[in-house]
């Protein structure tokens, strides 16, 4: 008689699975496709008005809707919310109440989240970049090198964001989304477009420096400002976020009473 | 003597200035326990220390010997069958139940065999592919009960396991829960109705404001809340008439008419008046049109218990060495 004793990694595909179930059903995911589809239907209007070379809309596109919308507003919409909405419908009482350990619950709802995240921005980004060159390179090949770079940098800034968030997301459970947009708001964007070393501080630089499109190869004035840091030490420093994000996120989760501390 | 399952010393549990639980100590073994109290007096807080989901504020509380808080090797021998209505409403029965026993350890095979056999168990066979959204409010309450069953856990925790269903399911239910404590499992139901703990357990512990006011067998239970004046309200034609009817029983203490159509009627035996009341109005040929207790509320008769219980300690007080009743009020 009696239940197991989960592993860690079984309790984690267990979450994983659940989560992956429910995002099967639910409107995140279609929601997150559709954000993904208007910036790939916004490339194709654009192709086909013409006047735009392929390189400088595939620059234009990576830079922004691609970097500050589907890059962020996806792991938000995957992670932010991983804990909160099980505390919010009180369905959290039947996950704290298996011999799962809490820390593997979160582990395995940020592997879905990050998985289908990972999946839907970098489907984006692989779409953009065959309507963008769907004619050739214009004078220059098609750079091809470019795209593997680019998913390689976006799969790991989806990581990046989605422990972020889940991480805000676990310390304001009654408000996950207030210190997101906070963070997004005032530190990520802003600091990302100053000039100067702050710059390093906002995730979106060290994506922009691992996809090779520091703007100091088109902006003369803010080029002797920008921080040059080495690719491989921004691909660090996402991975190295991601991970520290994920360990605050587990610790928060393990000591706490979430609503059943209250009358 | 059997090993204790679930054991708690000098319990207290605060959310902020509210008292949940305080000061409360018990040691229960094998078979079914009903945890009596009117809401708010500290059951689900109770059950929730009990299923590891609340830190004790003080005291201690363990089950099987270990603090269950945030400890999976504990968690694994427990089933909780929550009070919230709460689930995850685009799967279908078999997968949510699934998915949960397969936090429990098993593979996906056979977490999805124990998800079917404990579905059927409480006749969900039928809808358990149907989204637990569809479900009714009894189907639910299955489902919850399932999902605390599935793994065969040696605790279980069942917060209000009747609510919402019909007669017949409750007669399944009453089954399946008496059926898990007569295999050896500390069953801990809790209910703010007192004929449903009675068709399950004898054994029963009575909150009140978080302290526990009373525990032992049923029947002396129920003579301690009989001592205590009930008042049954009957609804009916010619109140007047039954009043004379009723005026020479021995179990009425008195009556008054609050209504032009109602008669209160003051008893120390309930069930004698439940039982000779409906029989003299057939004899008269008055028709009843409800026969309710505005006593109902457990609440009424718990505080006569506590009252009773300060008043025995007052008295007891001199002889520490008394020794225990069978049941202690």
């Amino acid at each position: 008689m009696s239940g197991r004793l989960p592993s860690f990694g079984e309790a984690s595909r267990a979450a994983l699975s659940l989560t992956l179930l429910r995002m099967r059903r639910g409107r995140a995911v279609w929601f997150a496709a559709a954000v993904g589809g208007l910036v790939v239907l916004m490339t194709l209007a654009i192709r086909l008005g013409g006047g735009v070379a392929p390189r400088v809309l595939w620059d234009a596109v990576v830079a922004w809707p691609l970097r500050y919308v589907v890059g962020v507003l996806v792991p938000f919409l995957f992670c932010a919310t991983a804990l909160s909405e099980e505390v919010e419908a009180r369905t959290i009482t039947y996950l704290f109440s298996r011999p799962a350990p809490r820390s593997a619950l979160l582990v395995g709802k940020y592997a879905a989240g990050t998985a289908i995240g990972g999946l839907v921005v970098c489907a984006s980004v692989l779409c953009v970049f065959l309507v963008a060159f769907s004619a050739g390179g214009g004078d220059d090949p098609v750079p091809w090198g470019e795209l593997g770079r680019a998913l390689g940098g976006f799969a790991l800034s989806t990581a990046c964001y989605g422990a972020m968030f889940l991480f805000f997301g676990v310390l304001l459970v009654d408000a996950p989304y207030l210190l997101c947009l906070l963070y997004v708001g005032l530190v990520e964007i802003p600091l990302s477009l100053l000039p100067s070393v702050v710059r390093v501080v906002s995730m979106s630089f060290h994506l922009t420096n691992v996809l090779g499109k520091a703007p100091h190869e088109q902006n003369p004035v803010l080029a002797t400002w920008n921080p040059d840091v080495p690719v491989v030490a921004s691909a660090c420093v996402l991975g190295v976020m991601a991970l520290l994000f994920l360990a605050g996120a587990l610790s928060m989760a393990s000591g706490s009473e979430y609503r059943f501390g209250k009358a | 003597m059997t090993a204790p399952m679930i054991r708690a010393e000098r319990l207290g549990k605060w959310y902020g200035p509210v008292i949940g639980v305080n000061d409360l100590s018990l040691t229960l073994g094998p078979g079914v326990h009903g945890l009596l109290g009117p809401n708010g007096s500290g059951k689900t807080t109770f059950l929730r220390l009990v299923a590891g989901q609340l830190r004790p504020s003080t005291g201690k509380v363990e089950v099987l010997g270990a603090s269950p808080w945030n400890r999976p090797e504990v968690l694994a021998r427990i089933g909780l069958c929550p009070e919230v209505d709460a689930f995850w409403e685009e799967l279908t029965g078999v997968e949510l139940v699934q998915a949960l026993v397969r936090f429990s350890g098993f593979d996906e095979r056979e977490a999805r065999e124990r998800a079917v056999r404990a579905l059927e168990l409480f006749e969900l066979a039928d809808v358990m592919n149907r989204p637990v959204g569809t479900y009714s409010r009894g189907m639910k309450q299955r489902t919850k009960l399932a999902q605390a069953f599935a793994h065969d856990p040696e605790v279980l925790i069942l917060d209000e396991p009747l609510a919402g269903t019909d007669p017949l399911t409750r007669t399944a239910i009453v089954g399946a829960i008496r059926s898990r404590g007569e295999k050896g499992a500390c069953v801990l139901v809790s209910s703010h109705v007192l004929h449903e703990v009675e068709s399950m357990t004898e054994n029963v512990l009575l909150l009140l404001k978080g302290q526990l006011v009373a525990e032992g067998n049923m029947y002396r239970i129920r003579e301690l809340i009989d001592e205590h004046p009930h008042r049954v309200l009957v609804e009916c034609e010619r109140p007047r008439d039954l009043c004379r009817a009723l005026v020479d029983a021995p179990w009425v203490l008195s009556l008054r008419f609050p209504a032009e159509h109602e008669l209160e009627i003051e008893t120390r035996a309930p069930d004698a008046c439940y039982t000779e009341v409906p029989e003299r109005a057939l004899a008269l040929g008055i028709k009843i049109r409800r026969l309710t207790s505005p006593d109902a509320s457990l609440e009424a008769v718990f505080r006569y218990l506590v009252e009773v219980k300060h008043k025995r300690e007052r008295v007891e007080a001199p002889a520490p060495s008394a020794p225990r009743p069978e049941a202690r009020a």
